[in-house]
């Protein structure tokens, strides 16, 4: 999701959800994504209190206990309150504890079934959970409030492919690449933003074709991967193994070191992959 | 004691063996191709994927030490594993189990203990009697006739010295450590045998950890925040040991002329040896904990070369070097090459490698729905088994964490864990449910090694596994009645592959010494047939280049073959 919408969706201003990204026409390779009955734009959430936009503050600046105890002080005043579950949950969710914030997710859900930046959350944490079924139908409800969000499409690519369904989530990273394409014409500067995810669902189809023994295919799409965003280092290292394979030894070696001093860099400054 | 149900008799010749071989075994009118679902009327019944836990009426009542608990350092997560051996002879499985010790007396640990299988899944502890007194940290253990004297002996991998149990064939053991040069000073984790030179006896290779001062422990670290034991990123790895039969019982310890020295150490926890790009030379695999695992290709004169950096089988699609706990190997995707499983940390998936004709290793993961799903799980022991016996290989991983302090709140992941049974379909392993599978599913623990054998005899693949400071458990297989064949290999069997085609499938299988986690299993082929099935063709391709045909082979019996 863009950072506007992320933003509007907390109730701390931004755009319309439903009018950032046009609704794109299904197109034949993407049939057999399930279609879902259109939802009416849910009203934008009330703006974040003060206190809780002092516990986002700090959950952005990283200081993840901060930020949980004023959205837990928050939440004992205002019993369930969504958007202080929602905070609460992200403070786990951002140090990584998904078992955590689930249920924070689940209760802000449970306070408010409209209040759709949570879906995504909750799908993102039931995924690394390894709860495929439940991060599906979470990313679906997410995408019935905001259809056209290529991410989205990008993450039940992935799942599908965890349920060997290779051939839906080959559909859904096409149609995350559309709606890029999409994206691209309508909103320049956030299709500008979105690169590191473009680059990932280009990496992601590559990863598909690299798994089905398709390794022209899979050096196509690695190799616009890497190209659109250099940043994304992984795509380096499978792309030096498709490279391999297709007897490209000199590139395969180039894409290899690129992996390596890049992975190095990261560790070395504390920020491992 | 023998209750095997299939036949196993001993037949001296075979005209249909080649490679002066001899098989074992019923063997009726050998005359045309093996026969599967030519049989009119004759059906099978559905299979079945289910165990039973059966350790209370087993006899076995044994807890494992490996620490104290809460655990504070890492050399008390780490447990063992345990081997699944003939060691008297009388045709069925015996259980050794290493077991650890404490850190304030890693060399006077409760000691190791051999359960004799009396048959019917009744065992009988016989420790004393077979004069195992090895109380020493142990670890893993495999099981193998290193002598050649025809009697199964036991190396047992330890926090300090290693041990070499001599089995004297009457029932006993000697440790023939010091004799034999095969020490050690490490905390060794796992240990494999094999013919790494070619030159007909089972050379060894030894995995090990971390160098750790058990007098000067390393201070806490943490991890998402909270509170762990330091480990073993942050310690130093410690170098793996080879060895080469010299013959007489002994041994000689390989050096920097195998090229293997010429890699950094790395955190050992698990190896396994095999021929994986079928050149007719024993590799060795080394899993490794934080790092990147290795392959080093054998040329057969003591030289090695480490592959797994270039050939994609060293870290997963994504680059990233994991934690390989457990591995395990089958043939996925039927091209004859073995596959490599590796279970991992938490946080992280387990790994399925497909051998592309021992050239390139393809991670596919996620395409056969290995991935998220064990995303929460610690792995250790696993293992490929036709455990239904309907003409392919499931998967068995067992699970555990090593932080006593991890929940689903603050790791997202449980200290224990429940075990995974993947059935194995066309495309893709699913996970059996304990509906389907049995209660033993639901049932949390902190499981570490695993090995994998026909305890009872019935043509099935049972399991006995070890928890860290738990039982011992043993998982009766509840396979229905379906054709089966095990093939038994004799003399220097260990690196073989066992080929058996019913007609309209060939399936390989590998005898390879190490594998699961810190185990030795059965080493023994065990397969079953979706069609009903009479008789197939075995081909056994032994580690020395012979090749040995049986083209008509009855169904529902363990064969026994010899390349002498």
């Amino acid at each position: 999701m863009g950072l506007a919408c992320l933003l509007l969706s907390l109730g701390l201003g931004g755009c319309d959800p439903s009018a950032e990204v046009p609704v794109p026409e299904s197109s034949s390779s993407a049939s057999s994504i399930p279609a879902l009955a259109a939802r009416p734009t849910p009203p934008p959430p009330a703006p974040l209190p003060a206190a809780l936009r002092s516990a986002y503050r700090d959950l952005s600046a990283g200081q993840f206990e901060r930020g949980r105890s004023a959205a837990q002080a928050y939440l004992a005043l205002h019993p369930g309150d969504a958007q202080a579950n929602l905070m609460i949950g992200l403070s786990f969710f951002k140090a990584d504890n998904h078992g955590a914030a689930r249920p924070y997710f689940e209760a802000a859900l449970e306070a408010d079934p409209e209040y759709y930046i949570t879906y995504d959350y909750l799908a993102e944490a039931c995924f690394l959970l390894g709860e495929l079924e439940a991060a599906r139908a979470h990313y679906h409800s997410f995408r019935s409030f905001v259809p056209g969000e290529p991410r989205t499409y990008v993450r039940l690519g992935v799942i599908e492919l965890e349920q060997s369904r290779p051939e839906l989530a080959a559909a859904y990273f096409r149609e995350a690449l559309s709606l890029f394409d999409a994206l691209q014409h309508s909103d320049p500067r956030s299709y500008g933003r979105q690169q590191p995810e473009l680059a990932s669902a280009h990496a992601r189809m590559g990863e598909l074709h690299f798994a089905a023994g398709e390794y022209e295919l899979a050096r196509t799409e690695l190799e616009q991967a890497t190209g659109i965003w250099p940043g994304n280092i992984s795509a380096f290292y499978t792309l030096s193994q498709v490279y391999r394979r297709l007897g490209e030894d000199e590139l395969a070696d180039g894409a290899a070191r690129h992996y390596e001093s890049e992975r190095q860099q990261r560790i070395d400054g504390g920020t491992p992959k | 004691m023998k209750r095997f149900r299939g036949f196993r008799q001993r037949i001296r010749s075979s005209p249909y063996a080649g490679s002066r071989s001899r098989i074992w075994g019923w063997l009726p009118v050998v005359l045309c191709a093996a026969s599967c679902g030519s049989s009119e009327g004759t059906t099978l019944p559905p299979a079945r994927l289910h165990f039973t836990d059966v350790t209370a009426s087993t006899g076995i009542d044994f807890v494992t030490t490996f620490g104290q608990e809460p655990a504070t350092q890492i050399l008390e997560v780490k447990g063992g594993g345990l081997a699944l051996l003939d060691y008297d002879g009388d045709g069925d499985l015996d259980i050794f189990v290493p077991n650890g010790a404490t850190m304030a007396k890693p060399e006077e640990g409760p000691g190791c203990r051999l359960f004799e299988n009396q048959g019917g899944l009744r065992f009988r502890d016989s420790t004393k009697a077979a004069k195992l007194q090895l109380t020493r940290w142990g670890a893993g253990v495999t099981a193998a006739d290193y002598d050649g004297d025809g009697h199964v002996d036991l190396y047992v991998a330890c926090f300090g010295s290693n041990a070499l149990l001599r089995n004297l064939g009457n029932g006993s053991f000697e440790d023939v450590t010091e004799q034999a040069g095969v020490a050690g000073q490490s905390w060794s984790i796992a240990a494999a045998f094999g013919d790494l030179d070619g030159d007909g006896d089972l050379d060894l290779f030894v995995t090990n950890y971390i160098d750790f001062d058990i007098a000067h422990p390393p201070a806490p670290s943490s991890f998402k925040g909270a509170p762990v034991f330091t480990g073993p990123m942050g310690l130093i790895p410690a170098a793996d040991d080879v060895y080469e039969n010299i013959g007489h019982g002994r041994f000689r310890k390989r050096g920097p002329e195998t090229g293997l020295e010429a890699q950094p150490p790395a955190f050992g926890l698990g190896t396994l040896i095999l021929d994986f790009d079928r050149d007719g030379h024993q590799d060795i695999f080394v899993g490794n904990d934080s790092m990147g695992n290795q392959l080093f290709l054998g040329r057969g004169d003591w030289t090695f070369k480490e592959v797994a950096k270039t050939n994609g089988l060293g870290v997963n699609v994504y680059g990233s070097a994991q934690s390989t706990m457990g591995i395990a190997i089958g043939d996925v995707n039927g091209n004859g090459f073995p596959d490599v499983f590796t279970s991992n940390f938490s946080n992280d998936t387990n790994t399925l490698h497909i051998n592309r004709e021992g050239r390139f290793y393809d991670d596919v993961t996620a395409r056969f729905g290995l991935g998220m799903v064990a995303f929460p799980y610690v792995g250790w022991a696993s293992g490929f088994y036709d455990f239904d016996l309907d003409g392919d290989e499931d998967l068995m991983v067992f699970n555990g964490h090593v932080y006593p302090n991890a929940t689903c709140e603050v790791m997202d992941a449980e200290f224990k864990e429940p075990a995974l049974l993947y059935r194995k379909g066309q495309e893709r392993f699913s996970l059996v449910n304990a509906m389907e599978g049995g209660d033993w599913l639901e049932s949390l623990h902190c499981d570490r090694g695993a090995a994998f054998g026909d305890l009872d005899g019935d043509g099935d693949v049972d399991v006995v596994v070890l928890e860290l400071n738990g039982p011992l458990r043993v998982l009766r297989n509840d396979a229905l009645q379906r054709n089966w064949l095990a093939v038994e290999l004799e003399g220097a069997a260990l690196g073989s592959r066992v080929r058996v085609s019913d007609g309209a499938q060939t399936q390989s299988r590998w005898i390879a010494s190490g594998g699961s986690f810190a185990s030795s299993s059965e080493t023994a082929a065990h397969f079953g047939f979706e069609a009903p099935c009479e008789s197939v063709r075995v081909e056994v391709l032994w580690p020395n280049g012979k090749t040995s045909v049986f083209p008509k082979v009855p169904t529902n019996q363990r064969l026994r073959a010899s390349s002498d």
